[in-house]
């Protein structure tokens, strides 16, 4: 495990790269993690450290990093937003190719990694071979109301028989759910950034597979196909199976890990490597 | 201002970020920042990442870093307990530290699970200059009991709606009496001989408020900043000013270097962006006021 600081520019990022295990056979393949957006990174983390552990057993370079105004990275939360992160994406995948030299590549998203990786592999020098996208925002206006939502809940959670009573305290307490989620800035670019996301953003990705794990991936393809959505390559849905709340501000469940997706993800790169 | 990551300890298997002062010259104390129950070391809502570099604005350098099993570190051995193995943890971030920026002594901020563990440290190693105890000890009170009562009763009226409510807590409330009354009996029946050679006292199993409070005065006496934090949260916990200071057996007491402060509106996880500032503006200053050693410390500081 060996920490670094990249460089996009002036955003300077934290990331933690992995080489592949001594006794594991090298796989010429490098997987970048991208995190999500905010509370969601946070609770992220745990899955990614395992994830990319794993995935360095099977042989696989890896790096996991925090985009600029997000996690360890510098950068203020009022500093983050997608197209940002997406910037920081390419230059982590950068640095990743020319650490490990690996010939090809592949990258997992959960929740707005997902939007973030499959913008990175449209930008990205050579086709990515596997995308994986965990539980993927496909409606950018129904994430951030469901961001609202949770923040409102997370509160009310939080003061309990308080919340309600309190006038005072919802008036010095209450955020403005255009620009805070869970305790963390959405700026106004941010916000227009993520409500721009629709099914479309699946549409003509280079990539050999495209691989959704969704809650509900009989939902999800409908939802593709109302949106008369071609996605090539053909998305591959599968359920994630799991009832994970990611936008929670409880630290209760930070430390679930679904072993499945990351046994799901090494079988699908092990297909790759045989493709 | 600027940051580095690094990893550090006798195998090299912790990993943190030092944020330092934007001029080069040694800090009069650092600060440690580490993980808040399983949360990585950029804390609840980031919160660590931003009182780092409130602190470096201060000229203060500090070093968040994720305990062995936690965030990004390597997994612990197992040949020390717990308890010892946070201890060693925060004395190899010491040492990380002071050979990072020449920092002589550290302020320790213990948020919720890391309280405890702070307070340990501090008893350890006479480099710890402060502690802060952040909403981790709970004590009820009469008065503390009656005011979550009120609110509930507030909220929550007199019709059978409400009546169910309190029927079902006062169920809660007899099994939690039964259980704990059950846990007294077998603790009696066990043998009270010594537990090893741990440096680590027995709060690592139960905290004795008694003896916490004398630790924490001891510890004052000692010259070392301590200050105790609680949140208002949902009122079932703390929930007055004087609430910690009077269970902890020291409502008599005022020493300089020992502060309470009851964070009424805030929640234990900081949710709110205005929640952060809250905690951040009152974690700096407390430190400031207290982390300097008393022949350090430019004005004599005052209790809350």
């Amino acid at each position: 495990m060996i920490p670094l600081r990249l460089f996009n520019g002036s955003r300077e990022l934290v990331g933690i790269h992995l080489e592949p295990a001594e006794n594991a056979p090298p796989q010429h393949h490098a997987v970048l993690l991208c995190n999500p957006f905010g509370q969601e990174g946070i609770r992220a983390h745990r899955l990614y450290r395992v994830m990319s552990e794993r995935l360095a057993a099977a042989g696989h370079h890896v790096l996991r990093f925090d985009y600029y105004g997000s996690g360890d990275s510098p950068g203020s939360d009022e500093e983050w937003d997608v197209q940002g992160s997406i910037a920081d994406a390419q230059t982590a995948l950068a640095e990743l190719l020319r650490r490990s030299r690996a010939p090809r590549w592949s990258a997992v998203g959960l929740r707005l990694g997902g939007t973030i990786a499959l913008e990175l592999a449209r930008l990205a020098p050579s086709p990515a071979q596997l995308l994986m996208l965990i539980e993927p925002v496909l409606d950018g206006n129904a994430y951030l109301r469901s961001l609202a939502e949770s923040s409102t809940q997370a509160l009310d959670r939080a003061y309990g028989v308080r919340w309600p009573l309190s006038a005072r305290l919802r008036d010095a307490m209450l955020p403005d759910a255009e620009s805070e989620a869970l305790g963390f800035y959405l700026s106004p670019q941010a916000r227009a950034q993520i409500a721009a996301i629709t099914p479309d953003c699946l549409a003509t990705v280079p990539a050999s597979t495209l691989r959704l794990l969704t809650p509900d991936s009989q939902a999800a393809r409908q939802l593709l196909q109302h949106a008369a959505v071609a996605a090539s390559p053909a998305v591959e849905f599968a359920d994630s199976d799991a009832r994970i709340d990611w936008a929670t501000d409880s630290a209760a469940a930070t430390s679930i890990v679904p072993m499945h997706w990351i046994r799901d993800l090494l079988d699908h790169l092990a297909v790759q490597a045989h493709a | 201002m600027r940051e580095t990551t690094l990893t550090f300890g006798p195998q090299g298997d912790l990993l943190g970020t030092v944020t330092f002062a934007a001029d080069a010259a040694p800090p009069s104390f650092g600060v440690l920042l580490f993980n808040a129950g399983v949360i990585h070391r950029v804390g609840a809502h980031r919160v660590n990442v931003k009182l780092a570099r409130a602190l470096a604005a201060e000229g203060v350098a500090s070093l968040r870093f994720d305990l062995h099993g936690m965030g990004d570190s390597q997994r612990a051995d197992g040949r020390l307990s717990y308890a010892d193995q946070v201890v060693a943890d925060l004395r190899a971030a010491m040492d990380a530290l002071q050979s990072a920026t020449g920092a002589p002594s550290f302020a320790l901020v213990g948020f919720c699970s890391g309280a405890l563990p702070s307070y340990w440290t501090a008893r350890a190693d006479p480099r710890v200059s402060a502690i802060v105890l952040y909403d981790a000890l709970y004590f009820a009170t009469p008065l503390s009991v009656l005011r979550y009562l009120g609110v509930r009763l507030m909220r929550h009226g007199y019709g059978p709606k409400a009546w169910t409510v309190w029927l079902r807590a006062g169920l809660r409330g007899a099994a939690a009496a039964g259980a704990k009354l059950t846990r007294l009996l077998v603790r009696r029946t066990r043998s009270s001989t010594a537990r090893g050679d741990s440096a680590i006292p027995a709060e690592a199993d139960r905290i004795d408020r008694r003896a916490l409070g004398q630790g924490l005065l001891a510890l004052a006496e000692r010259g070392v900043g301590v200050m105790v934090l609680s949140a208002g949260t949902d009122f079932s916990a703390v929930n007055y000013a004087d609430q910690l200071r009077h269970t902890l057996g020291l409502r008599q007491v005022s020493h300089p270097r020992l502060l309470f402060a009851h964070l009424h509106d805030i929640d234990h996880a900081v949710t709110t962006r205005v929640a952060q500032q809250q905690w951040i503006d009152t974690v700096r200053r407390g430190l400031l006021q207290l982390a300097p050693l008393p022949s350090q410390a430019a004005s004599p500081p005052s209790s809350t």
